[in-house]
């Protein structure tokens, strides 16, 4: 009779057991006839402004803009400057980054202040006489967002600007981490 | 032991449940035949052979008439019966599955018959109305791997576990995820049918492997190019059909539970099944199955691999409901898995992917952990069946089954935001769900013992939706198909064909210039396939299959437009893409005699508008930098190969297997070489047999090794680094099997990359950032339990 009742017990514990497994059932809360409304990614840096300011005196400030509205993808950039510089100048170069996807625009770079210790901009310079020196802090390492460039004589030739990201594997140098930004601006050096 | 060896050439559809049953029945009855008649004395033995492959037929059933004394043949399809008077017999051999042979022998002296007993087709209506499985026959363009194959592969990946099978490599990214590849075709040119149901997930990336547990299996069956018609008309590549075993139907409870411990990564999986059918109500069978899997950072030969750990749990359940015509069928099945990538894959640029391909940025080994971190990918996908059969004549089946299954997968960046409240909610960066409705209602009718007809119904409902950041559209899509299906069965010959007309419609919506837009996808084609096999002799047969299948484009190949995150590279679709279609040709030659055996498999397929991703002249521009862009074009292609079997049984329980695979594919304008194509492969095994010891029985021990050829069959433009060199790796392995009447304990242990070799492989995606696993050991306990009363009480 015992055993008889435990297998009644037992039936009864597989059948509700499997009847609840068989209620679950995931679902999709999207409707895939009204598809999200494109968001670029939270994010996403559009635009970044070099501003170069004369801080010796002789030459005038200058700016070059690297813009693609419309994020990575789709279209290309809609401006792309070539940097102008004067020989025999030192410049005070800040660097603006921008997500002009969204009104206002949201400025990139002052997040990237704030997470100073995760973030390195690193310069490239190409054939061109230019000297570029960060002159900003995280309080271990330098950031990059505020730099000092001298320009010592006359050419052509370009300028890599690399933001890499490096949460907790920041060692002052560019090699760890991801990039986040990568432009090759065209620079001319005049007398 | 014999049989052993032959139910490794010979792969019939069988319940061994039923051999055994059937053989203990036999072997009580003809002890007492024996008995009764002890006072003549001739001797009568004799062997049973399969008339279409000369293999020898294990238990037998053979009765002599007039005289009802009765035996079994043993494993080897001997038998014998002593004690014989002189006189006129029947000779009557049956078995589960083949057709009824009389023999009519004077016996005056010791005798020795010979028995061809022929496959009975109806066997397949039999198990079509019995079980779940598909009714595919085994024969040309057809292979499988049964319960024993796939327990010595407990634990490892189901597209590892294919590996196994001739033609069949893996599409790997890092060392968790893997995808079938069937003579160069994978994704949605390779169909996965997971119990009975068109496995629907996002088949369409190469990087997704399919959500299917491989501890549900009892056998896996590859239809290659075609031969799987029936099972849809984008079998380009094949079918891969999954079937769990059936529930139980005798009073009684049977179960297993499956440990297994690996060192690489030191994964442990835990997996159980039981069934239980009830004394009271017969007719109904239930299945609880669950499993469970860790495995924490992958070791190369040299560094531990950062994030390369993942998670499992699975489980699933099933309620059959069983009257003599009538069966009804539940099942569920929930699969998640939290796969961690590799860290040093992920790249911001082309810049970086260059620096760790050049060496200057090398991955750092790490600790080992079990902790999985990004970057990494949640998977989820439920399953939800409803199947019912009605045995609407002695002849014919009507077959109804409905199938819901939600597939969800999340994308977790390596890169998380800068913003930390945005950060904090952890979300991923993509999140893609897919929900599929579908239906099939079949109609099986047999007339005679020759020919049998199907015609069968299907259709499909499937809805996509994305969050976060764009890959494919969202999109609904509607198919509908109907195929009819033939199947002549002669002594000698078997012919197969099938027809169907499908239609596909996709329905996109996106957003154009910020206004949502619809754009439908309509394809409709007719796709057939015919297959005949034949025996020339005892020792030699040949077969054909033969058929066109086509494809229509996913919304991937139409729509994708963007940066494929963490790969370092521009997609790009085409919405003007035309559907894909195939025509496949393959040949099947095998001969065996004695403990010989040969099979060569050549085959050929032409594929007009054959789409991949071509890499185009330009990089796009982006403020991360330059990237290469991969677009989606068709080009009318070619793909030809051979696939080659050879096995021989050696003295004292030796066997030796070997197998090659190759494989050549172009496009027929141009004559280059398609990317991503497998290279060739050589494999051999050495294994012994022991003799059972005591309680131990099918105690073996193997050695093998495979031989991945470097694949030199590339374009220098297709790909950023040449193919990897030519590598082999050693395998070893040895089990056994611990025997009671009430349960079984199987044990084995076995090393994989026995000499900790360090290479790479052309299949696996992460082939620029990092080595394959090291050496790992492996040890797998199943304990199978049974409390099950016996035929005989049953009756009563």
């Amino acid at each position: 009779m015992k055993s008889t009742s435990n297998k009644s017990a037992g039936l009864l514990l597989f059948v509700t057991m499997t009847t609840t497994l068989l209620m679950a059932c995931h679902k999709d809360t999207q409707d895939p006839e009204t598809p999200q409304v494109i968001l670029n990614e939270e994010e996403v840096i559009t635009t970044c402004k070099l501003y170069f300011t004369d801080i010796s005196g002789t030459s005038t400030d200058t700016i070059a803009i690297y813009r693609d509205a419309d994020g990575d993808g789709g279209n290309g950039p809609t401006q792309f400057d070539t940097i102008f510089l004067k020989s025999g100048t030192h410049y005070a170069t800040e660097i603006i980054l921008l997500n002009e996807t969204i009104s206002p625009a949201d400025s990139i770079s002052n997040e990237v202040e704030e997470e100073g210790q995760d973030h390195l901009f690193c310069f490239g310079v190409n054939n061109a006489a230019l000297n570029i020196e960060r002159t900003d802090s995280d309080g271990t390492y330098e950031i990059g967002l505020h730099s000092e460039w001298t320009a010592t004589s006359a050419s052509t030739g370009s300028v890599t600007i690399t933001l890499k990201h490096q949460p907790g594997i920041k060692d002052g140098t560019c090699i760890p981490g991801d990039t986040d930004l990568e432009i090759q601006f065209p620079l001319v050096i005049t007398d | 032991m014999l049989t052993e060896f032959i139910h490794r050439f010979r792969f019939r559809i069988g319940g061994s449940r039923h051999h055994a049953l059937q053989g203990l029945l036999c072997c009580a009855f003809a002890w007492m035949s024996q008995e009764s008649l002890s006072q003549c004395n001739i001797h009568l033995s004799g062997s049973v052979k399969d008339s279409e492959t000369g293999l020898p037929v294990s238990f037998a059933f053979i009765e002599i008439q007039p005289i009802k004394m009765t035996t079994v043949a043993d494993s080897n399809g001997v038998y014998h019966i002593h004690g014989l008077c002189p006189g006129n017999y029947q000779v009557v051999c049956t078995r589960v599955g083949f057709l009824l042979s009389e023999t009519a022998v004077t016996i005056q002296n010791d005798t020795l018959l010979s028995h061809h007993i022929i496959f009975d087709p109806s066997f397949y209506r039999v198990v079509e109305v019995e079980s779940n499985k598909n009714p595919i026959r085994i024969g040309t363009a057809v292979s499988q791997l049964n319960k024993e194959d796939l327990m010595k592969q407990n634990g490892r990946a189901l597209s590892d576990q294919l590996e196994n099978l001739q033609g069949v490599y893996s599409l790997k990214t890092g060392s968790s995820i893997g995808k079938p590849v069937i003579h160069g075709l994978h994704s949605s040119r390779v169909l996965v049918y997971n119990n009975g149901i068109r496995h629907e997930g996002q088949q369409w990336g190469s990087e997704h492997a399919p959500e299917i547990d491989p501890q549900l299996a009892e056998q896996i069956t590859i239809a290659y190019g075609s031969a799987g018609l029936r099972y849809g008309h984008d079998v380009i590549g094949g079918v891969i059909l999954i079937e769990p075993s059936d529930i139980i139907r005798t009073p009684g409870f049977q179960g297993e539970v499956n440990l297994v411990g690996r060192s690489n990564g030191r994964s442990g999986s835990v997996s159980g099944k039981i069934e239980a059918n009830f004394k009271r109500i017969k007719s109904l069978g239930l299945m609880f199955q669950g499993t469970t899997q860790k495995t924490g950072n992958i070791h190369s030969p040299d560094i531990t691999l950062d994030n390369t750990g993942h998670d499992n749990l699975n489980y699933a359940t099933g309620v059959h409901f069983n009257k003599s015509r009538f069966g009804l069928q539940f099942f569920y099945s929930i699969y998640s898995s939290d796969i961690g990538i590799f860290s040093g894959s992920h790249t911001g640029n082309l810049t970086d992917l260059n620096n760790i391909i050049d060496g200057s940025l090398q991955p750092v080994g790490s600790k080992f952990t079990y902790n999985i971190a990004r970057p990494k990918q949640h998977v989820l996908h439920e399953l939800h069946k409803v199947r019912l059969h009605y045995v609407t004549g002695i002849n014919s089946k009507i077959e109804v089954l409905y199938a819901r299954q939600y597939n969800l997968r999340e994308e977790y960046d390596k890169h998380i935001p800068r913003n930390d409240s945005i950060a904090g909610l952890n979300k991923p960066e993509l999140k893609l769900e897919i929900t599929t409705h579908s239906t099939d209602a079949s109609w099986i009718l047999r007339k005679g013992t020759q020919h049998t007809f199907q015609i069968g119904l299907c259709g499909t409902y499937q809805a996509n939706t994305y969050e976060g950041r764009y890959v494919i559209p969202n999109f609904e899509r509607y198919a509908y198909g109907a195929y009819l299906f033939y199947r002549w069965q002669g002594t000698k010959t078997t012919y197969e064909s099938c027809i169907r007309y499908d239609v596909n419609d996709l329905m996109v919506y996106r957003y154009v210039n910020q206004s949502l837009t619809q754009k439908e996808h309509e394809t409709s084609n007719v796709a057939f396939a015919m297959t005949v096999d034949h025996n020339i002799s005892e020792y030699l047969s040949v077969g054909m299959s033969a058929g066109r299948t086509w494809r229509a484009m996913q919304a991937n190949e139409l729509y994708s437009n963007g940066l494929h995150h963490g790969a370092a590279s521009f997609e790009i679709g085409d919405s003007t893409l035309h559907q894909e279609q195939s025509n496949h040709l393959l040949f099947q030659f095998k001969f065996l005699q004695d403990d010989i055996f040969i099979q060569v498999d050549p085959f050929v397929q032409f594929i007009d508008g054959y789409t991949f991703q071509v890499p185009t002249s330009t990089p796009v521009l982006t403020i991360r930098g330059a990237f290469p862009v991969f677009a989606y074009e068709q080009k009318d292609s070619w793909l030809t190969g051979i696939d080659a079997q050879f096995k021989m049984k050696l003295p004292q329980g030796i066997h030796i297997y070997s197998s090659c695979s190759i494989l050549r594919a172009r496009e027929r304008e141009t004559h280059l070489f398609l990317p991503q194509m497998p290279a060739d492969r050589y494999s051999v095994r050495l294994s012994k047999e022991m003799k059972d010891y005591k309680r131990f029985l099918r105690t073996y021990i193997s050695w093998g090794g495979k031989y991945i050829n470097k694949q030199w069959r590339v374009d220098s433009h297709q790909d950023y680094l040449p193919a990897p060199n030519a590598y082999y790796v050693l395998h070893a392995e040895t089990g056994t099997t611990w025997h009671t009447t009430k349960a079984d304990i199987l044990l084995s242990l076995s090393v994989d990359n026995l000499l900790n070799t360090t290479y790479r492989d052309y299949l696996n995606r992460f082939r620029y950032y990092a080595d394959e696993p090291g050496r790992n050991f492996t040890v797998r306990i199943t304990y199978q339990f049974k409390n099950q009363k016996n035929h005989d009480e049953i009756n009563k």
